[in-house]
């Protein structure tokens, strides 16, 4: 159990620290924060199969949104309480994640990255017509939490308690034989193919956790916003972790959650500045790709002085 | 001829288009040999792996390993019945540490690699040692095999074989692009493997000095056939291999 003290103390601590700090903000802080959460959690899932696995998909929202609209649905139909339906979720997005993982990665690249868009694309298409089931493009609204959910100060905490779980769990399962396994995909399927593994299971195996988390992140996402609606699973959705990871770093850790905080960040700023954002986000992408390939986390790291190999943890 | 036959081929055949790239080779390899297959370019001898490890399936013809047909089966079940191999080419994790490059070796072999939840670090950890100690890259253990240099790499690739445990090892050009001194380094260590651990080895190689003084039997191919074989003397002073080959060299 000792790899896992120093982690215990940063991803508790860290829990500590801002559940504090909660007690001080308004409820407009509160929401920012339960959001960068989230998507934190959001951009790791996907960093799992990039970062790690060497995969570059366009559809992540395939799974952020099944989880959202899994999560919806549930709460629509059933009694059951967020938690038991986050659960639910989470597996059930697990399991769509190893049909669609089983599909794509027959392919290989590029064209890998165009099945999973257009999966994704489908989903999103039975999801904005089929209005007996998901309401079609008017989305899922006034969706009931319990009493005390409802409440943002609590819904903070309950959002940084799962995603800091999630996030520490992600971190052992990289650490694990899988993890090592999973850079050794990355960084050479023919070599792990001539060592005896199955190169296909190995990647199918993390493609269904990395949809299971970014499952999960969509339904804490609906928890959060209480209600659901098909930009949820648009691929401009599957974009936003993308460019999250760019932002803090693809090669470490911490720079998928850096990349998600900060992208929240520059979106809240540079919105009341202007109404082009993106246009401002796009260049300070293009900027951080020229002079910091590494991204944010990276460069930070770099100057820490601390050396990774493999990638972290 | 020594022991049982532990890899044989009948007949075995591959075309690319028109090219018969590996054109009926008949093929016996004996428990223990140390056998270099050496040949022009183009003769087909890395073709020959490739179909030995299941990366290409014969047109015709059977592979045999310790009498069960393997011809056409994945690579990686071929390699669980124990046949590694080396490539042309370095083959490594150039992200991992040298040590984690072997412990991915070892914990596949050893069937760990669906334990999410376990820690890695510790795994495999004596054996490990013991790799890198026999093939001398023990105080690199720590640094990324990306940064190695070429011949380390190329010996690192070899540890990466042996954590596999295999029954028979295939090198293919295991001294390509290395200095005299790595050369005959990475020699030794090929004759060091074939005795110390009891393996069968089998390896391409283009440097002729090398294979005579390295294996105890050469195979010589040319045109996709295997053209003779025997005891490197006998290759050496066979006037027909030297009309195709040799003769080519010099």
């Amino acid at each position: 159990m000792g790899r896992f003290k120093r982690d215990i103390l940063v991803f508790g601590g860290g829990f500590v620290v801002l559940l504090v700090l909660g007690r001080f903000l308004g409820g407009y802080h509160l929401r920012v924060i339960t959001e960068m959460a989230i998507l934190a959690l959001f951009a790791q899932s996907l960093n799992i199969i990039l970062g790690y696995g060497g995969l570059i998909s366009f559809g992540h929202a395939a799974f952020y949104g099944f989880g959202g609209y899994a999560t919806a649905i549930l709460l629509r139909e059933t009694s059951l309480g967020l938690i038991p339906i986050l659960v639910a979720a989470t597996v059930l997005t697990t399991a769509w994640g190893l049909i669609v993982g089983a599909v794509c990665l027959r392919a290989a690249r590029l064209y890998f990255a165009i099945l999973t868009l257009a999966i994704s694309q489908l989903l999103f298409v039975i999801v904005f017509q089929w209005y007996s089931f998901t309401n079609g493009d008017n989305g899922i609204h006034g969706l009931k939490v319990s009493e005390w959910m409802s409440q943002p100060y609590h819904y903070y905490g309950f959002t940084l308690g799962v995603v800091a779980a999630a996030l520490f769990l992600i971190r052992l399962i990289l650490s694990s034989p899988f993890g090592y396994a999973l850079r050794s995909v990355r960084d050479n399927r023919q070599r792990v193919e001539y060592l005896g593994a199955n190169v296909w299971t190995i990647r199918l195996v993390a493609f269904g956790i990395a949809a299971g988390f970014g499952g999960l992140a969509g339904g804490l996402y609906v928890g959060f916003d209480h209600m659901a609606y098909p930009m949820l699973v648009h691929w401009s959705k599957s974009a936003e972790p993308l460019l999250m990871i760019i932002l803090g770093g693809v090669s470490s850790f911490w720079g998928a959650p850096a990349g998600a905080v900060l992208f929240v960040f520059m979106e809240l700023i540079l919105v009341k500045v202007t109404t082009h954002w993106l246009f401002i986000l796009g260049l300070t992408i293009m900027i951080l790709v020229l002079f910091f390939p590494k991204g944010v986390w990276g460069f930070v790291e770099a100057r820490l002085g601390r050396r990774k190999v493999g990638g972290a943890p | 001829m020594s022991g049982e036959v532990l890899l044989e081929l009948k007949g075995v055949r591959l075309s690319f288009g028109q090219v018969r790239a590996v054109d009926g080779v008949d093929l016996a390899v004996a428990k223990g040999d140390l056998t270099a297959i050496i040949g022009p370019n183009g003769a087909g001898k890395t073709t020959l792996f490739n179909l030995i490890t299941g990366r290409y399936r014969p047109d015709s013809g059977r592979i045999t390993l310790d009498g069960q047909d393997i011809s056409g089966r994945p690579s990686h079940q071929i390699t669980r019945r124990g046949v590694a191999r080396s490539f042309q080419i370095t083959n490594i994790f150039p992200s991992l540490t040298v040590a984690e490059n072997v412990q991915v070796a070892l914990q596949i072999t050893d069937r760990q690699t669906y334990r999410l939840l376990a820690d890695f670090r510790p795994l495999g950890r004596e054996r490990v040692a013991e790799i890198l100690d026999l093939v001398g890259l023990t105080d690199k253990a720590g640094h990324p095999a990306g940064e190695l240099s070429h011949g380390d790499q190329r010996t690192l690739e070899i540890a990466l074989t042996l954590a596999l445990r295999p029954r028979l090892l295939l090198l293919d050009e295991p001294t390509s692009g290395m200095s005299s001194w790595e050369t005959s380094l990475v020699t030794d260590l090929i004759g060091r493997i074939s005795t110390e651990m009891d393996l069968t080895v089998l390896f391409v190689e283009h440097d002729m000095s090398v294979a005579f003084s390295a294996a105890k039997k050469v195979v010589v191919m040319h045109q996709g056939r295997v053209f003779a074989q025997g005891e490197p003397e006998a290759i050496r002073c066979n006037e027909a291999v030297r009309a195709v080959y040799l003769g080519e060299e010099e």
